[in-house]
């Protein structure tokens, strides 16, 4: 089965000039190298600067790379550029793409006519996105008077107008406040329910695991760690913290874990056990081990390594 | 859906925008103050044709120089409109995301050109009428209809000239561009006053824009009727060569655009 996307070793620099003059040169991709499965929400995370927008553009047949290959449903993005536009939606700023002075409703049937479809057809899944996204009343005014949340709701409208098969949403949340952000993320997960390949770029860490099926971390235009956000959390060597707090004399005990002697909130010893591996199945194993040992466990948690983390060791590594 | 579908939605688009902003009006009220303004200039030289001519070396009258100058002014509309239109599309990122429809972009600025073409023919129509009826009567409101033959023709160089310092726009990036294209047309094109004051190498150069062919056809359709070949045809030529330079220039440039990554003209 074709992957939805590839991208293979997708090179791109940019040079800006002063007339004739090279002023300087930006090294946007180094080497980018990814593929994604059909159906599959992907969240593409990296500091600024690190090539998450190029490679978007790129995806999105804006931008050619000057080095590399990308395709989208098999299509290649600089030689099948007409049918890679067929079948992706995209949305590079959800407030930008708007036509101020139309409605809502005229802005659909514009990008849906200039997508193909009849004026009827057009008209119809306009009306129906509109009242499914919430905009059914504010849809016959002129999209200027619309509230960012709004205007980033009519963006992905828009990007569904011609139902298309990929989607490529460069960071959809951006400046909008927690409420609309999260009536957002909420569409999002229902376009990955229907089955549609979508592709996010974003650098709210939180966003990207709530979001994605796999992450692909960027850095310094590279694929720096790739995975689901457990993987990745995995490829950096990041452990779970398993807090125990035990009655009984633990100073000389020897696990086979790295473990942390201290005082807990209540004021009882708390012993701290760094694992690496599934805690559902370590931790068990860790308990039968105290008790043979004479400790008595009073009470156990486990705190998840979080994304942030192994984001920061995947950036800093690179 | 097919090309014509597509061609009108943008047709519809854009005449609902100019509506909503208030720039028709805006354009009508224009064309009409620079046209009478113009006119009773010409009215007022007319007294003066023999210093007239022998400043301006020129032969004809006063009144059918300023013929030309509904050319001059529907020009500059059109680099103006043209210009701010794929600026403002920059701006809101509208043009992006148009780039990334399955549209070629060339009917998009077609059917554009083609809204900014209809609404010039009708204005100038309307402002043209009353000065041509109280210089000639009836009889010479009868000459607008080839004048207005000539003018659907002279306005698709126009608007190529318009949609290439439109490109050149968004290459350059700054909307300064849009001015100093103005005020050159404005100067070099010999419709305010006649080229004849000019050194011979400005009036040659000037033949490579539209203006002075379109000015010169429609001047001879107001005031004699007459479709002239002599002159007529020039104005095919140079619409031809602009149609093959401009389609050249844009494949060339929206390629530049594609390399470079920049869609956004800095307006300040």
């Amino acid at each position: 089965m074709v992957a939805a996307i590839e991208a293979e070793d997708l090179q791109k620099t940019y040079v800006e000039r002063r007339l004739w003059r090279v002023r300087r040169t930006v090294r946007a991709l180094e080497s980018v190298s990814f593929s994604i499965e059909r159906g599959r929400m992907v969240v593409l995370l990296g500091p600024n600067g690190a090539g998450k927008t190029t490679t978007v553009r790129i995806l999105s047949t804006l931008l050619l790379p000057d080095g590399g290959t990308a395709r989208v449903m098999g299509h290649d993005v600089v030689r099948e550029t007409k049918e890679v536009r067929k079948v992706i939606g995209v949305m590079l700023d959800p407030e930008k793409g708007h036509f101020g002075r139309l409605t809502g409703l005229e802005n659909l049937i514009f990008y849906g006519v200039l997508h193909g479809l009849t004026r009827s057809e057009a008209r119809s899944r306009a009306v129906r996105l509109l009242e499914e996204f919430g905009l059914g009343e504010a849809r016959d005014r002129p999209v200027e008077g619309y509230s960012k949340g709004m205007k980033a709701r009519l963006a992905i409208c828009r990007v569904l107008i011609h139902d298309p098969e990929v989607l490529i949403l460069d960071e959809p949340t951006a400046g909008l406040d927690p409420i609309s952000a999260r009536e957002v993320r909420e569409r999002l997960k229902g376009l990955r329910s229907e089955g549609r390949t979508v592709l996010v770029t974003t650098h709210n860490l939180w966003e990207a695991e709530e979001l994605s099926d796999s992450l692909i971390v960027l850095n310094k235009g590279k694929v720096v760690a790739e995975g689901s956000p457990e993987e990745v959390k995995r490829a950096f060597g990041l452990s779970w913290s398993v807090e125990l707090e035990v009655s009984g004399d633990v100073k000389g005990l020897r696990l086979g874990w790295e473990t942390e002697v201290g005082v807990s909130e209540r004021g009882r010893t708390l012993l701290r056990v760094q694992i690496r591996e599934d805690p559902a199945e370590l931790v068990p194993v860790i308990l039968s081990e105290l008790r043979s040992k004479g400790v008595q466990v009073l009470s156990v948690s486990v705190r998840e390594p979080t994304l942030e983390e192994a984001f920061v060791r995947a950036v800093e590594g690179s | 859906m097919s090309s014509i579908g597509k061609f009108l939605v943008v047709v519809e688009s854009d005449l609902k925008e100019l509506w909503r902003s208030g720039e028709l009006l805006l354009m009508a009220v224009l064309l009409a103050f620079f046209q009478g303004l113009f006119f009773l200039i010409g009215a007022l030289v007319r007294r003066e044709e023999e210093l007239f001519a022998k400043i301006s070396g020129y032969s004809d009258s006063v009144l059918y120089q300023m013929a030309g100058v509904p050319v001059l002014l529907l020009s500059l509309v059109m680099v103006s409109a043209v210009g701010e239109y794929v600026i403002e599309l920059g701006r809101r990122g509208a043009l992006e995301h148009v780039q990334t429809l399955p549209v070629d972009a060339k009917l998009v600025l077609g059917a554009h050109s083609a809204t900014i073409t209809l609404i010039s023919l009708l204005y100038y129509l309307v402002v043209t009428v009353p000065f041509v009826y109280v210089r000639g009567g009836l009889q010479a409101v009868s000459h607008l209809l080839p004048a207005l033959l000539v003018l659907a023709v002279g306005l698709v160089p126009l608007f190529l000239f318009a949609a290439l310092v439109a490109i050149l726009t968004l290459l350059v990036r700054t909307e300064a561009f849009i001015e100093l294209v103005s005020a050159t047309v404005y100067t070099f094109t010999g419709i305010a006053y006649p080229l004849t004051v000019f050194p011979q190498i400005v009036v040659a150069l000037a033949q490579l824009l539209p203006h002075p062919h379109v000015a010169e056809s429609v001047r001879l359709a107001v005031f004699y009727g007459i479709i002239e070949p002599a002159r007529f045809i020039p104005m095919l030529v140079v619409l031809a060569g602009y149609a093959v330079f401009s389609t050249v220039l844009y494949s060339r440039i929206e390629r530049a655009l594609r390399r470079g990554g920049r869609y956004e003209v800095v307006t300040e």
